[in-house]
């Protein structure tokens, strides 16, 4: 199949279900009324809440899903792949944006922002881990996810490339998962330094 | 030769991207001074997105309409993250150039995040 026909074989579906675009819009409101209320205890809830989500997710799909599927047959990937790949375009970007928006305004707010150093030496180093799974999440994870969706639309998908990229996302997921306990270490040593 | 032109566009957007963040991180570090070097890093960061947007131009095999297709879908979730961004840079106590820089930090992202992923996902694709 030349590259033409490939490229033309993308169906007009949506690249993720409306019903996981309901669910982040959901998230996304609540944010919204965290942000506006600047209520201490709503965002330090929103925040908290889908930081754990988040780290859950990482270290689940690191560590549980992608060994599991690294000794599955090809056709039971692609098949898992249909299914959980467009849920985890929608959901990962969404939770990601939640906890570093509501714990950016929750610091701003309670004064973690403008510490003095040394203790603020944990403040900064958590910036510096948050942008290292920024930087893992724009190379590797999203376009390894956004890859196996485009396949996954074709008339003949690529088995080879699937499998390749759904190994790369459960590595940097695993990888983000392990930096996402690197930031647990920080947060609770800045609570009880 | 396309293989290592795609690696080369993908590492000066990747370098775009890491010198944006770099730069927040440098403003964050020095809150509430002026942090130096900060527009230093901002340049070197639009520099390089710049030099990666000419060289991509450059190859003609690329698989474009996947390229658009995606930057569009992620452009759109970029802004609605930007917004967010820029909301609480407005209700924060920034003013001044700390403000600017900082919206200008959330608005070359917000064109640098798509541009990364969606070359990173044709560079797979058969060129068109």
């Amino acid at each position: 199949m030349d590259a033409t026909a490939q490229n033309a074989s993308y169906p007009d579906t949506p690249f993720v279900p409306p019903g996981a675009l309901a669910v982040a819009a959901a998230g996304l409101a609540v944010l919204l009324a965290a942000l506006l209320s600047s209520n201490v205890w709503a965002l330090n809830f929103v925040h908290v809440s889908a930081g754990a989500l988040w780290t859950a997710i990482d270290l689940f799909m690191g560590f549980v899903i992608g060994p599991i599927l690294a000794r599955s047959e090809i056709p039971v990937r692609v098949a898992m792949a249909k299914r959980l790949m467009p849920q985890m375009l929608v959901i990962m970007p969404t939770v990601v944006l939640i906890t570093v928006i509501a714990g950016w305004q929750l610091a701003s707010q309670i004064g973690i922002l403008t510490l003095p150093y040394p203790l603020r030496w944990w403040v900064v180093s958590s910036y510096v881990v948050v942008a290292t799974m920024a930087m893992l999440a724009y190379t590797i994870l999203e376009p390894a996810n956004i890859t196996v969706l485009i396949e996954l639309r074709k008339a003949r998908p690529h088995g080879a490339l699937i499998d390749r990229m759904m190994r790369r996302f459960a590595r940097a997921a695993g990888v983000i998962g392990l930096l996402q306990l690197a930031i647990l270490v920080i947060m609770t040593r800045l609570r009880f330094p | 030769v396309r293989r290592a032109g795609d690696v080369a566009t993908v590492g000066l957007l990747g370098a775009s991207v890491a010198s944006a963040l770099g730069a927040i991180i440098i403003a964050m570090a020095f809150l509430p001074e002026d942090p130096p070097a900060f527009s230093t890093v901002l340049s070197s960061s639009s520099v390089a997105c710049f030099v990666a947007a000419l060289w991509s131009l450059r190859q003609r095999r690329l698989a474009w309409r996947t390229f658009f297709a995606v930057l569009r879908g992620v452009a759109v979730a970029a802004a609605i993250y930007a917004g967010f961004g820029i909301l609480v840079i407005l209700r924060s106590a920034l003013t001044g150039p700390q403000l600017v820089g900082a919206v200008t930090v959330v608005v070359l992202l917000t064109v640098e995040i798509p541009a990364l992923i969606a070359f990173s996902v044709a560079r797979h694709q058969p060129a068109d």
